[in-house]
C-alpha cells in the first residue's frame, strides 16, 4: 500500500516535469528550421512547393523508407513519387497528371474531395492555406516540370 | 541545456513508467491498449488478429458486454454459424479547434469498418478481413491466412498493422505518426508470434512499403518481445526498412502498470532515418497515459505526447496533451469527450487546441 502511495504521489511531479517540455523555438522559422535556411517564396514551382509546403508540412509523415503508402515527399524523391504515379488508394488517378490538377489525386488530398479515401491532408494538421492549394494546382496545371 | 533537460525528462518519463513495472511483464498492443493493462490480458485474449486491434473475438465480445458497460442487455453473439463471424467498428466526432487562423468545426466519419472471421479449420486456420467501407471510398485495411501453431503461436500471411509498440486507436499520437506504424499503414507479408507464459514475441517481415506496390528488393522486419504479468509488463519493439534510397530504423521500449482503478502506460522510441541523399534525420518520441476507473463504464483519462522532430536543432520539441473522459453506457457503445493541446514551438501556425465529442459503436 506504502509503496502504491509513493507512486501515486510522484506521478504529478512527473507530469509536471514532462509537459514543461515544449522548445521555445530560439533561431527557428515558423516550420523549425533554423534562421538563415534559404526559402523561396510561395510560387508554382517544384522547389518553392518542396521548400514550403511539401518539406515542412507533408514530410512529418511522407518521409523516407516508411512513408505512407510508398509516398515520399522528401526533396529529390516527391516528383518521381507523385508525377505519372497512380495512387494507391484510388488506383485510375495518378497522383499528378500533369497538366489536370483536377484528375491529379494529390489535389483531391489536399482538398477533401468527397470521392477521396481517408482522410483529408495534411493528416491531423489545419489544412492548406487557400494559397498553397492554388500553387500545388497551378504547378500541375503548368506541366509538374522538375522546376 | 534547456533541450538537454527536455530529452531528459522526456527520456525520464520513460523510464521511469519501464521502472513503475517492477523487473517483469506479453505484447501489449490493443486497440486500447490500457484495456490490456488493466486487465492483464493479451492482445490476442480479446483480438482476431492477434497481435491486437480490429475486429474482437468471442472472448472480446463477451468482455464488451459483460465487463466494460454500465449496464447489460441480453447477450449478443458475433457468430452467424460455426463457420462465420462478424464484426464492425464505427466512430462519428463532432470536432471544433481554436486555429485563429482556421477556426474550424466539423462533424465527421472517422471511422467504418466491418470484420468478418471465416473459420475455415476451427481453432487450425482462420481467414480475416478487414474492410473499411467508409466515410468515402472502401479499402481493404487487412486480409490475412492465420495458421494457429503450438505454444500459442501463429503464423500470419497477407496484409495486416505492423506489431510495433502500443497499438493506440489515436493515429496523430507521435509515437504512431513518426514510426510510421499507424491504422492507415498496413504493409503486405508475413508475421509468426509466439506467447508461452508470460512471454509474447512477435516479429513480421514485409513489404515496407506501407501498403504501396513494391518497387524494391529492401524489406522491412518489425517486431515486438515483451513480458506480461497480471499487473505490469514491459517490452521492447525494433523496425529496419531497406529501400531504394532510404533506411528507416526504429527502436523503442513500452511498458504498464495496472494500480487498482489507475492504470499507467507509457512508450518512447527513437528514429533514424537514412537518405542517399540528404543528411540523416534522428527523431525522438514520448508517450505516457495514465486512465483512471471512476465506475464500471467511466474511465477518465489523461495522456502527454513528446515530440523531437530533429535531435541535430535545439528548442524545435512538441507537445500533445489531452485529458478526457469516456463512458460505456450500454454493450457496443463509447462516448468520448476529450480535449486535446498541441504545442508547437511559438511561432508555428499550427499550434491548435481541439475539443471533440466522439460515438464509438463497435461490434
Amino acid at each position: 500500500m506504502n509503496r502504491r502511495r509513493g507512486i501515486l504521489s510522484g506521478l504529478p511531479a512527473m507530469l509536471f516535469a514532462v509537459v514543461a517540455c515544449a522548445g521555445d523555438g530560439t533561431g527557428l522559422d515558423e516550420f523549425g528550421r533554423p534562421l538563415g535556411t534559404d526559402i523561396p517564396e510561395l510560387a508554382p514551382t517544384l522547389s518553392s512547393i518542396q521548400a514550403n509546403i511539401f518539406g515542412p508540412i507533408c514530410t512529418q509523415c511522407h518521409t523516407g523508407a516508411a512513408a505512407p503508402l510508398g509516398l515520399r515527399l522528401d526533396p529529390g524523391a516527391s516528383r518521381a513519387d507523385l508525377v505519372g504515379v497512380p495512387s494507391i488508394e484510388k488506383p485510375e488517378l495518378w497522383r499528378v497528371t500533369p497538366g489536370q490538377p483536377d484528375s491529379s489525386y494529390v489535389v483531391w488530398k489536399i482538398e477533401g474531395h468527397p470521392e477521396a479515401a481517408g482522410g483529408r491532408m495534411p493528416l491531423g494538421l489545419p489544412p492548406l492555406s487557400g494559397d498553397q492549394i492554388t500553387v500545388i494546382r497551378e504547378w500541375i496545371a503548368n506541366g509538374a516540370a522538375e522546376d | 541545456m534547456r533541450k538537454s533537460f527536455k530529452k531528459l525528462s522526456a527520456v525520464a518519463a520513460g523510464l521511469l513508467i519501464l521502472a513503475l513495472s517492477g523487473p517483469a511483464t506479453r505484447y501489449a498492443g490493443a486497440n486500447e491498449p490500457y484495456l490490456s493493462v488493466r486487465t492483464g490480458l493479451r492482445c490476442s485474449q480479446c483480438h482476431v488478429n492477434r497481435s491486437g486491434g480490429g475486429g474482437r473475438n468471442d472472448f472480446g465480445s463477451i468482455y464488451a458486454q459483460t465487463r466494460l458497460a454500465m449496464r447489460q442487455y441480453a447477450f449478443q453473439g458475433r457468430s452467424i454459424n460455426s463457420f462465420l463471424a462478424v464484426g464492425a467498428d464505427f466512430r462519428v466526432t463532432a470536432e471544433t479547434t481554436s486555429d485563429e487562423a482556421q477556426p474550424n468545426s466539423a462533424v465527421r466519419v472517422d471511422e467504418a469498418s466491418l470484420y468478418l472471421e471465416a473459420r475455415v479449420v476451427p481453432d487450425v486456420l482462420t481467414v480475416y478481413l478487414d474492410q473499411t467501407v467508409g466515410p468515402t471510398s472502401a479499402s481493404t485495411r487487412e486480409v490475412f491466412g492465420l495458421l494457429d501453431l503450438p505454444a500459442e503461436g501463429w503464423l500470419k500471411g497477407g496484409k495486416f498493422l505492423v506489431p510495433y509498440g502500443l497499438r493506440l486507436p489515436d493515429d496523430q499520437a507521435f509515437i504512431r505518426q513518426r514510426t510510421g506504424f499507424t491504422y492507415d499503414t498496413p504493409d503486405l507479408g508475413f508475421e509468426v508470434g509466439i506467447e508461452p507464459g508470460p512471454v509474447s514475441i512477435v516479429a513480421s517481415l514485409t513489404n515496407g512499403t506501407t501498403g504501396g506496390s513494391e518497387n524494391n528488393d529492401g524489406k522491412q522486419f518489425a517486431g515486438t518481445a515483451a513480458l506480461i504479468f497480471r499487473s505490469f509488463r514491459v517490452g521492447a519493439s525494433a523496425a529496419h526498412n531497406e529501400a531504394s534510397t532510404a533506411t528507416r530504423s526504429a527502436l523503442g521500449g513500452f511498458a504498464g502498470i495496472n494500480l487498482g482503478r489507475l492504470t499507467l502506460l507509457g512508450e518512447f522510441d527513437y528514429i533514424s532515418d537514412s537518405f542517399d541523399a540528404e543528411p540523416d534525420l534522428d527523431q525522438f518520441a514520448a508517450y505516457v497515459e495514465g486512465d483512471f476507473l471512476v465506475i464500471r463504464g467511466l474511465n477518465v483519462r489523461a495522456s502527454y505526447g513528446f515530440l523531437d522532430p530533429d535531435r541535430d536543432i535545439g528548442e524545435n520539441a512538441r507537445t500533445r496533451l489531452r485529458v478526457g473522459v469516456e463512458l460505456f453506457p450500454i454493450p457496443f457503445l463509447r462516448v468520448a469527450a476529450t480535449y486535446t493541446v498541441l504545442q508547437d514551438i511559438p511561432q508555428a501556425t499550427t499550434d491548435s487546441n481541439r475539443f471533440a465529442i466522439q460515438l464509438h459503436g463497435f461490434f
